[in-house]
């Protein structure tokens, strides 16, 4: 039986390139939930330190309007 | 001296010519609290994430500047106090990710303009098309819903469905039977067939 590793990699420790900040709202997006919660790093598999930014970068995001705060659950 | 960047919502019923002079006012703003205005850049009107001041859609634009960290605070107050401005965010960027735009403002701010018309208009011809689609999943939908009834009892290899199954297949054979030939004498061995049948 091959050996599966069940340890996940984090996205933006993959892709050097793919930097964290509030003005592409559309990746952040990936990383919150359709109630606009943030998604926990084990569950995306984001490490800590990017988790940290993608907090910040989701918090600035919703303070200028491009992600929600809260989104009704009645209204999916 | 440091780098920053200022992304503001400018209400939405504003119009190019003055959208123009709200922009270039900004800007004159920024430079009397001590700052220089590098490049700025039109987003143009998106939806809100959420209602501001009663406003369901925005006009973003994104400054970037340099200067001293008082002139921030100075901004931010010259911002707040402005009605057409709906919200604002100052965030500290590196000198790298100063943007180098060649476009006037005017031809942004058309170019973005009708973009969000073709935008409006390939959506109201995708909304006709997605109503249509829907209209063909729901068809289909309550045609496999309708299917399973009759088959349902065929698929399950378990005991019990397997002869209903049989036992209505039983039932629907005489019944032609039946219905070929008189309806007099020979309809009662086929009560008792099914009699057995139902038994089993």
């Amino acid at each position: 039986m091959a050996f599966v590793s069940n340890k996940r990699i984090c996205v933006f420790c993959e892709n050097a390139e793919q930097k964290i900040n509030y003005k592409e709202f559309k990746t952040l997006r990936k990383f919150i939930t359709d109630q606009g919660k943030i998604i926990p790093g084990h569950v995306t598999g984001v490490c800590s330190k990017h988790q940290r930014h993608l907090g910040k970068a989701i918090k600035q995001a919703r303070n200028i309007a491009l992600l929600p705060y809260s989104v009704d659950p009645r209204h999916f | 001296m440091n780098y920053y960047e200022t992304l503001y919502i400018v209400h939405p019923a504003l119009e190019s010519g003055r959208l123009k002079d709200i922009i270039l006012g900004v800007e004159e703003n920024l430079k009397k609290s001590g700052g220089t205005p590098l490049t700025t850049e039109f987003w143009g009107k998106r939806k809100l994430a959420f209602f501001i001041e009663k406003q369901k859609y925005g006009t973003y634009v994104l400054l970037q500047f340099n200067g001293e960290g008082k002139c921030t605070s100075d901004f931010a107050v010259e911002l707040e106090h402005n009605p057409n401005i709906l919200a604002h965010l100052t965030t500290v960027i590196e000198k790298d990710a100063v943007k180098e735009i060649e476009e006037d403002l005017e031809t942004q701010i058309a170019g973005k303009t009708r973009e969000i018309e073709k935008a409006e208009s390939t959506s109201e011809d995708g909304k006709k098309e997605t109503t249509e689609t829907e209209t063909a999943t729901e068809a289909a939908v309550t045609e496999l819903n309708t299917e399973p009834e009759g088959t349902a009892p065929v698929r399950s290899e378990e005991g019990e469905p397997a002869e209903k199954a049989e036992a209505t297949k039983a039932e629907e054979t005489t019944t032609d039977e039946s219905a070929a030939e008189d309806n007099t004498e020979t309809q009662e061995p086929a009560k008792e067939e099914t009699a057995v049948s139902e038994e089993e």
